[in-house]
């Protein structure tokens, strides 16, 4: 006894040593297998939370491009940022150190280059006041400006002067061989506008976050362009590094908030990203959930693999305590086991996630362009929070993963564990029902939890998620419970089918690893399930509201548009010489700009009452008593994810902050949206100018007179309107679509992991009962069993514990997708689904896991029955 | 009663004559304002903007020192407005430039920046009083009554200075009542206001450390729309704040052929506000020692000596810059010059004074320019 008293670290290292690291020396190849799956799961939770930060960090970064980082952002609550607004900031600010830069802002795509892949021609333009841009860079001794300083040569009145048109990053510049003599065709709102190119833009050696996709031009001049008088989207304010701190961003909000006439919405950098992090807070945080379950399922094998280490070396241990090592040693002894491969997984996991955040972050960041803002090309900077987070939660699951096969081998009674062979499972199938039972009442408690009110204004379905984890356990519970009742079916088969007599005879008595493997691939199947009901669902409600929406026969917008988001608009003249088409019967017009109400970002809306009430193609969750009230100014239609996200309904009103005053609007009807999570408010479109002084729209609906028409109305139109995108009905249609899947495209990535790691689990259980059964196999050989009939046997074996797993995902797959559909989504977005069962994508994962587990699983067996007979394990 | 009367009515004319606009005076051919002898100057009013006239400028020098005398600084703070048009008869656009400068006076280190605005948003001169901006740099009047001003601006390299002025005696109206001829042509003039004295204290804010500084410093504003002819090429200009309580001036235009141009003035500030003019053949404004700038290649006269007849007494002081090179050399204005803080000499070598010096048209010809 005095060994495991008296020097017990010199003693632990010793057996670690012997017992550990001489195990793993000798199954190298085990090792590899497991720590590359753990890597697995490491890497993909890591690539979504590197997605994630990019995604987040790439929110106004094209603002960076001259003046670097900004502490303090200004913008308009409605419409545009006057000059007097922006001499009243800077009257505001006079006290302080800061640097104001303020941007127009659009979105701009190179046009006459059909050679460059559609998301490489886009570009964010910034407007910016070059001259004041110039002091700042002079200030700051950058090596060049946007002015020149006046030629001695030339008349003493000359004076500075500054070159027109684009300024590029340099990459940019090289990357389409732009020089000083070359003219950029851009398209810019309606039309195709060609600009000289100015030079690489100037910007400070230390500043090194710039963004690439950025082209800036003076403000006077893309005003202009824009037919606006010179304005601001923005102003950013600056402190250089030396003179930022907290202290000074205080008191410069101070002093804005005291200055504000009450239509400026003043944030901090931290408040603005976070603004934009609240955009895509749902988009994130169901993303981060997916990615956790690859982690979850790595872990599982781990437990898996753990505990088939405790069958097999059940003698070790008791010898180890036969020799009087404590039983609190040898659990030790089984924790730093799990934690090793969970720090050899977690790190090999940094460098897997790395690998796969480019593609991640590829996919993400196409997602957020598509749906939220322009963030353009996100830069992925590696995260040393998120890679510790990642390598933590894998060492910290791993080593959980080990507890209870540890527990249970130093539980064991030494006769026992003398015992070699397979360590069966402690639990009855009474347990597995208590279980079960326990998590349906758990599944009631959680359905009635309440959500949480999260930052974007739309509520966090705690209690969605929390039911969704209870109906995994009541689900995976009910699936152990089956497992048994597998084998007696072997009874039914006589004695025919001897391997699968054999297969079928291995769940009488099924061992953990069984149980693990099946809740694993159950697991992975059940969410991949919900998702794929989820999206079906989703799919089916979008057609049929797309069926409703899009009734005209074209549709008509700026080909500048890169997002949902962006505001490109169509000038007066284009409109007027659309309308008098003659081929045309009616034409609608959409009016919309970003706002904020009760500080959250959303949409106003102006429409064409008339038009929505000519043509009823909206689809209404409250539909107005009467629609043409809208025209009376003083009353809205809201969507679905707005009343959701504000807590309105209808006869509730509805304020919108103004310069010096403020707007309310009375809510009238609520209609169904799929296209905008962060809510629309739609008044009449006469207010809506009236509010914005803006009487262009931003896209257009027109109706033929003629079906037969269509096609020529549409060639006439791109004839003649060089810079506009006309889109068919069928077309648009089908674009919509396509943006829906490529919007999952990240979803599918994750599930796909998810389920190869469930495969791989499910193969390393196999063998690892396999090479425990040796024994047995060889009996099976000297019978006259051959490799084959090993090998069919082991594949049945596989094949009934996937359809097993496989019956049990799709059950809980279809509870996970009414949970998605009914509460997560309701609650995170405010949309109402329609439910859809999609049979196809369900048959189609169910033989894809099948054809997975019968793959895995005959090669397992082969490999088995070709192992000596006296190889050690 | 008669005399409350007479006060109540001048009271009454000065106030309508403060809140009036400035009167319209004839324009040149490029349709901007020119100084005319005929127009009576009025306060707050005249403190401000006038943006029909062509150039206009505030321009503070000073002299600081912390009380410990650790902190020993000059101080320039120029505030530039110009006006453009495109035809004689458009609306005129406004451009604002600054310059900014400090000297150090224990290391000799001198910093200087400048700034270019429009006036679109980021710098402003307001009419009627005198508040005006360029980016964060600003000068506003804070008490009409006593004149009292505040300013504040910063230099990267250096840091900022807030300082609050107070004159310490009343403004001087140069030239007659404020019209200062320049030259013989008609309109080479300006209008030309004076605080040649003022009490200044405030702080000085370098690396987060904040020093109480005071000192004295002198205004000059003055606007027209051609101040040099075609013979003229620069100015040499010496503001000297004396430890006896008085103030000199000296205005010196010069010709293209070297000769001082006969519209030249010494003014002579006695410390009860009474200003007396000399002529430019009764004073000498002498070169004692060059300095060639490494920056433009300019020589410019740093040290010099001013002779003149006081009531019959002949005077001479001379002064020595405290360091040579005082030249702003700007990278965004077209304007190369010397604006350098000194001391001023007796005869007898010793200090009686603080002087700021501005050496205009060595680099090149100002003319066409102002």
């Amino acid at each position: 006894m005095s060994l495991t008293r008296t020097n017990s670290w010199p003693l632990f290292a010793s057996l670690l040593w012997r017992f550990s690291i001489r195990y793993w020396r000798r199954h190298w190849l085990k090792l590899g297998l497991l720590v590359s799956i753990v890597g697995l799961g490491t890497g993909a939770f890591l690539a979504i939370g590197l997605a994630n930060r990019a995604a987040t960090t790439s929110f106004d970064r094209f603002a960076q491009t001259v003046s670097g980082q900004s502490q303090i952002v200004v913008t308009p609550s409605l419409g545009d940022l006057s000059l007097a607004d922006l001499k009243a900031i800077r009257v505001a600010l006079l006290d302080t150190e800061a640097t104001l830069v303020p941007q127009v802002v659009t979105t701009t795509r190179l046009a006459a280059r059909p050679d460059i892949p559609p998301e490489d021609s886009i570009f964010t333009l910034v407007g910016m006041d070059l001259l004041a841009a110039s002091n700042f860079l002079m200030r700051h001794d950058a090596p060049a400006s946007f002015i020149q300083p006046p030629d001695p040569d030339q008349q003493a009145n000359q004076g500075i002067t500054q070159t027109p048109g684009l300024y590029s990053q340099p990459e940019i510049a090289r990357a389409f061989d732009w020089d000083q003599s070359r003219q950029v065709a851009l398209y810019l709102e309606d039309q195709i506008v060609e600009l000289p190119f100015a030079g690489e833009l100037p910007r400070l050696e230390s500043d090194l976050q710039a963004a690439a996709n950025v082209l800036v031009i003076d403000w006077q001049e893309l005003s202009d362009l824009l037919s606006k008088p010179l304005h601001a989207d923005r102003v950013d304010i600056v402190w250089t590094e030396n003179l930022r701190s907290d202290a000074a961003t205080s008191e410069a909000l101070a002093f804005l908030e005291s200055a504000n006439p009450g239509h400026w919405i003043v944030e901090s950098q931290s408040e603005r990203q976070a603004t934009g992090a609240t955009m895509t807070l749902a988009l994130r945080m169901n993303l981060r959930a997916l990615s956790a379950l690859s982690l979850l399922v790595a872990i599982c094998l781990v437990f898996q693999s753990m505990d088939s280490a405790v069958a097999r070396r059940q003698s070790e241990v008791a010898t180890l305590h036969s020799i009087g090592v404590s039983k609190k040693t040898t659990r030790l002894l089984w924790f730093a086991d799990s934690a090793f491969i969970g720090f050899l997984g977690g790190g090999l996991g940094l460098l897997f996630g790395h690998a796969m955040a480019r593609v991640s972050t590829q996919l993400v960041g196409q997602t957020i362009n598509t749906l939220y803002y322009n963030a353009g090309e996100t830069s992925l900077d590696y995260s040393l929070s998120e890679a510790g987070l990642a390598w933590l939660l894998t060492l910290a699951f791993c080593t959980l993963a080990g507890w209870w096969p540890a527990r249970q081998a130093a539980r064991s009674p030494l006769v026992e564990t003398i015992r070699k062979g397979n360590h069966r499972s402690t639990y009855s199938r009474k347990g597995y029902l208590v279980l079960a039972l326990a998590f349906a009442l758990l599944s009631v408690v959680a359905y009635l939890i309440p959500p949480l009110r999260a930052a974007n204004g739309h509520a966090i379905p705690v209690g969605g998620y929390a039911l969704a984890i209870t109906l995994i356990g009541f689900v995976t519970c009910l699936a152990c419970l089956c497992l048994e009742s597998v084998g007696k079916l072997a009874h039914l088969l006589g004695n025919r089918f001897s391997s699968l007599r054999l297969a079928f005879s291995q769940f009488r008595m099924p061992v953990t690893r069984h149980r693990l493997a099946l809740a694993a691939v159950a697991l992975s199947v059940g969410m991949t399930a919900s998702m794929i009901f989820l999206i079906g669902s989703f799919e089916s409600t979008v057609r049929s509201w797309i069926a409703n929406t899009l009734q005209a026969d074209l549709f008509i917008r700026p080909k500048a548009v890169s997002s949902s988001h962006d505001m490109p608009t169509l000038s007066l003249e284009t409109i007027e010489r659309l309308s008098s088409n003659p081929l045309l019967n009616d034409i609608g017009l959409i009016h919309t700009t970003p706002t904020r109400i009760q500080n959250l970002p959303t949409q106003l809306i102006g429409f064409d009452t008339d038009y929505l009430h000519r043509i009823d193609h909206t689809t209404w969750i409250n539909r107005p008593d009467n629609l043409l009230a809208l025209k009376n100014g003083n009353t809205a239609i809201v969507n679905e994810a707005f009343a959701s996200r504000f807590q309105k309904s209808v006869g509730d009103t509805v304020e919108l902050p103004l310069p010096r005053q403020i707007a309310s609007f009375r809510i009238i009807g609520i209609f169904a949206d799929y296209g905008n999570e962060n809510g629309s408010l739609g008044i009449d479109k006469t207010r809506f100018i009236a509010l914005t002084e803006d009487p262009r729209p931003r896209a257009v609906a027109l109706h033929a007179k003629d079906p037969e028409d269509i096609d020529a109305l549409a060639r006439q139109i791109e004839t003649d309107f060089p810079g506009l995108l006309v889109m068919t009905n069928r077309w648009l249609r089908e674009e919509t679509l396509r943006i829906f899947n490529r919007v999952f495209s990240i979803t599918y990535a994750l599930e796909a992991i998810g389920l190869i790691i469930s495969i791989a689990g499910l193969g390393s259980m196999l063998a690892s009962l396999l090479i425990e059964r040796r024994v047995e196999t060889s009996a099976l050989k000297r019978i006259g069993y051959g490799a084959r009939g090993v090998a069919l046997s082991t594949l049945w074996e596989g094949l009934a514990l996937a359809t097993l797993a496989i019956c049990a995902g799709l059950i809980l797959g279809l509870l996970l997708g009414l949970v998605l559909v009914f509460i997560v989504n309701r609650q995170s977005f405010g949309w109402t689904l329609a439910v859809e069962v999609p049979w196809t994508s369900l048959a189609t994962l169910s033989l894809l896991t099948i054809a997975g587990a019968a793959f895995v699983s005959y090669f397992v067996g082969r490999w088995s029955a070709n192992l000596p007979v006296q190889t050690e394990e | 009663m008669k005399l409350l009367r007479n006060s109540l009515a001048l009271l009454c004319l000065l106030a309508s004559a403060a809140a009036a606009p400035f009167p319209e005076t004839p324009s040149n051919s490029d349709g901007y304002a020119l100084a005319t002898p005929d127009v009576a100057l009025a306060f707050p009013r005249d403190h401000g903007s006038h943006p029909n006239f062509k150039t206009e400028w505030w321009y503070i020098t000073g002299h600081l020192q912390s009380e410990d005398t650790a902190t020993d600084l000059g101080f320039q703070i120029t505030f530039f407005r110009s006006a453009d048009k495109e035809f004689p008869d458009s609306p005129p656009t406004q451009i604002y430039m600054a310059h900014a400068a400090v000297i150090d006076k224990s290391t000799g280190e001198y910093l200087h920046e400048e700034r270019l605005n429009s006036s679109d948003w980021n710098a402003d001169a307001a009419t009627g009083q005198l508040d005006l901006y360029n980016g964060n740099w600003y000068l506003r009047m804070t008490n009409p009554d006593t004149e009292e001003m505040k300013t504040r601006f910063s230099l990267q390299k250096f840091g900022t200075l807030s300082l609050a002025l107070k004159p310490a005696k009343p403004k001087t109206l140069f030239g007659d009542a404020g019209f200062s001829r320049k030259g013989d042509e008609p309109g080479a003039a300006s209008y030309y206001i004076t605080f040649t004295r003022l009490a200044v204290s405030g702080t000085a804010t370098i690396a987060n450390k904040q020093i109480p500084l005071t000192g004295a410093a002198w205004m000059d504003h003055e606007f027209s729309s051609s101040q040099l002819t075609s013979d003229q090429i620069g100015w040499n200009w010496s503001s000297l704040i004396l430890d006896d309580g008085s103030e000199l001036m000296a205005y010196v235009m010069r010709r293209k052929d070297g000769a001082v141009d006969p519209n030249s003035r010494l003014t002579l500030i006695a410390p009860d506000g009474q200003k007396s003019e000399i002529s430019s053949n009764a004073f000498s404004w002498t070169p004692v020692r060059y300095w060639e700038s490494p920056h433009s290649e300019a020589r410019y006269p740093v040290e010099y000596q001013i002779n003149w007849t006081d009531k019959g007494e002949k005077r001479s002081i001379s002064v020595v810059p405290d360091t040579d090179d005082q030249e702003l050399v700007g990278s965004i204005g077209e304007f190369v010059y010397w604006e350098g803080a000194g001391k001023v000499l007796d005869e007898n070598g010793k200090p009686i004074g603080l002087a700021y010096t501005e050496l205009t048209g060595y680099a090149e010809t100002l003319y066409g320019k102002f």
